[in-house]
């Protein structure tokens, strides 16, 4: 029999009995997605604004208006026939905020009584704030060379009211000052998801949070006697080690992957560079084994150490920048931080998710990771293995 | 014939207390083998050895003529282990579990199956063999735990206490299944401090107390050690120091030990019918009045007593 075949023993023990306990699924599977939810939904917000158009006018200008609000970044547009039916979308919640285009807008345009258009919103929708910021520039972008042709022409310009326009249009943009919009993360194609944050912040805290606690069901193995018994076998204890340690690290890198394809799947966060994704998942993943595997050496009960786990966990984890972003850390506490590994996990998400990075931006990150995590199972295998032989 | 266990001279410390000192064993094929002591008297450790689980400080071990180590021997192959505590996972079923260890003895694919399936029938536990441990009363894990041990048919089944907190009737159909194994030529060491166990499994018996094997042989054998004279114990009320010495004196009175139990002695005689009258007449005038006479046969306890000056539940 191989050694690996016998080192695979003792790794399909560990995941055989993760898959019969209901109470560790739902700690790896069902919690960090409830978390994710949640705190995407509540903090992530929604990027895109609904907004309901009524066009009485149909003219040059209105169709302008509505081209315009089309035209801008994170605006749905949706179109109605008459303003009673706009104003119960717009109670109904089902856009963020309505605009009416009176039947005189464009006949209007270059007289000298003002034309009246209609914005509505519910005073308790913050969205419609973000409407009605939208609604103004489209109304600028359109209305300022009209209100500059009707200065023209009100000071004295010569020519037809259409003549002054065309020519201000023409001149709209040739103050000298432009506005180029630039894009922070070049290497993103694809837009951010309001959960790009959190499902990263969950990935680090709840591995490290499962990784913990699988410690205390080592404990509860030591303690029964179970790996001491296998010593009675033809096993060495450093297959028995790494056997344990090999189902740990696959426990915790099945957490990942689960996060990571949920995250992807369901609430569509981009994880960028596949081969800086993957490297942080397995060092991090190794972390996570290592960290449990620690704390199942080192301690002694089991429901104790079950207990206290999870907190230490979560304690970290906010260290670490999985509960509010590293950038509102102040000075000290980002000092602080870089203790955890939970940090250093962060800083590579963080580049890798929200600047495009690539493998190469992250190796700090990787390197402090992967020895962190390889000292601690080292450290804890050997632990593990002068308590089985007795040595 | 070749033994299928011979130690000699094993010795283990635990930093400066010795708890095996010196210790010969030797276990033929067939035999099932007892090892009597009371709690702490270094059976555990002696096991512990002999199993490949704790190294020697020194001496040697040889199963089935391969010396066994701590490492990956071979030898560990030939032999099947049962501790104490029921080393098994509880959130396994009893089918998981034996697969588990019998992977780790290499058995794979159909042998693997038709030893589970055999282990499960001999301890009775075919009917529940997906059941998880946990959910089993605790003679069931009891033998569960011995189902594990024979997984892969070992030369030498060493079996440490393996009715610590059993029901009685689950230690009757534990004590029956080694009956049984040992009826079919399996070797046997079975640690215990019931010598009524011991009595009735073990061919031989070797007597441990504080980590030396006091005596060793058949039950005849260490019985003729205490010479085959009858104990009875005395119980009685009032001064018994006065008491102990009067039946000290008396004619027949062979030795005399006092136990724990304030309440009571035993004295060893060679003819018990003729002591118990002198007993109850040497009484009022020692002060004391005897509530209760009882003789016992000679049997291990007797042996035991007589070796170490202790009982084996001391």
């Amino acid at each position: 029999m191989s050694r690996l075949r016998l080192t695979l023993a003792f790794t399909g023990v560990v995941l055989r009995r993760l898959a019969h306990d209901r109470s560790a699924l739902f700690f790896m599977l069902v919690l960090p997605v409830g978390v994710i939810v949640i705190v995407g939904s509540t903090f992530g917000g929604t990027q895109q604004v609904n907004i309901g158009v009524v066009d009485r006018s149909g003219g040059p200008v209105s169709g302008a208006i509505v081209a315009t609000l089309d035209r801008s970044d994170g605006v749905k547009l949706r179109t109605y026939d008459d303003a009673e039916e706009l104003d119960a979308a717009v109670r109904r919640r089902g856009v963020d905020a309505g605009l009416v285009l009176p039947a005189d807008l464009d006949a209007r345009i270059g007289g000298t009584e003002p034309s009246t258009l209609v914005f509505t919103a519910l005073p308790d929708n913050a969205a419609s704030a973000t409407a009605r910021t939208v609604v103004d520039g489209a109304l600028a972008a359109v209305g300022t060379p009209i209100e500059a042709a009707t200065f023209a022409r009100s000071a004295g310009a010569g020519g037809s009211f259409d003549q002054v326009l065309t020519v201000a249009r023409r001149m709209e943009g040739a103050s000298g000052a432009t506005v180029e919009k630039v894009d922070v993360g070049p290497g993103r194609k694809a837009a951010l998801s309001s959960f790009a944050l959190t499902v990263p912040q969950n990935l680090v805290l709840f591995v490290f949070i499962t990784g913990l606690a699988s410690g205390s069901a080592l404990i509860r193995l030591r303690n029964l006697g179970v790996l001491r018994r296998s010593m009675a076998m033809p096993v060495s204890a450093r297959q028995a080690v790494l056997g344990v340690g090999l189902g740990w690290f696959a426990t915790s890198l099945l957490q990942s992957l689960i996060i990571v394809v949920i995250g992807a799947v369901v609430f569509g966060v981009d994880w960028g560079d596949p081969l800086a994704a993957t490297a942080l998942v397995l060092v991090y993943s190794l972390v996570g084994a290592g960290a449990g595997l620690v704390i199942g050496v080192v301690g002694r009960d089991e429901d104790r150490t079950g207990a206290i786990t999870p907190i230490v966990g979560i304690v970290l984890g906010a260290l670490g920048g999985c509960m509010v972003p590293l950038e509102v850390f102040p000075d000290t506490m980002t000092t602080v931080a870089h203790v955890v590994p939970h940090y250093w996990a962060m800083v590579a998400w963080q580049k890798v998710v929200f600047d495009g990075a690539g493998i190469g931006s992250i190796v700090p990150s990787l390197a402090v990771l992967g020895g962190l995590g390889a000292v601690c199972v080292v450290v804890a295998g050997a632990s593990l293995r002068r308590d089985l032989v007795g040595a | 014939m070749e033994p299928v266990l011979t130690c000699e001279g094993l010795i283990r410390r635990f930093g400066s207390r010795t708890a095996v000192d010196g210790v010969d064993l030797r276990v033929e094929k067939g035999e099932t083998y007892g090892l009597l002591g009371p709690n702490g008297a270094g059976k555990t450790t002696t096991i512990s050895m002999v199993a490949g689980i704790l190294e020697p400080d020194a001496g040697s071990i040889v199963i089935a003529g391969r010396p066994m180590s701590t490492g990956p021997s071979p030898a560990k192959r030939l032999v099947g282990l049962v501790p104490q505590d029921i080393a098994l996972y509880p959130d396994l079923s009893a089918e998981e579990n034996l697969r588990f260890f019998g992977r780790l003895q290499g058995l794979r694919g159909r042998h693997l199956d038709a030893r589970v399936h055999a282990v499960l029938e001999l301890v009775g536990l075919s009917d529940r063999s997906r059941d998880r441990i946990d959910a089993y009363s605790g003679g069931m894990k009891r033998r569960v735990n011995i189902a594990a041990g024979l997984i892969h048919e070992p030369a030498l089944l060493i079996l440490d206490e393996p009715t610590v907190g059993v029901d009685p009737q689950s230690r009757n159909q534990i004590l029956e299944s080694i009956e049984a194994l040992g009826g079919a030529g399996l070797s046997v060491l079975y640690t215990t401090h019931y010598m009524e166990e011991a009595e009735r499994l073990c061919r031989r018996v070797g007597i441990i107390d504080d980590g030396r094997l006091v005596a060793e042989g058949t039950r005849r054998e260490l019985v003729a050690m205490v010479g085959e004279h009858d104990r009875v114990v005395v119980s009685a009320e009032g001064d018994l120091d006065s008491l102990a010495r009067a039946v000290k004196g008396l004619p027949g009175a062979l030795d005399l030990v006092r136990g724990p139990d304030p309440e009571h002695f035993e004295v060893t005689t060679a003819s018990a019918p003729g002591l118990l009258a002198a007993i109850v007449a040497a009484a009022p005038g020692a002060g004391a009045s005897v509530t209760g006479l009882e003789v016992r046969e000679p049997d291990l306890e007797a042996v035991f007593l007589h070796l170490t000056g202790k009982a084996l539940r001391d």
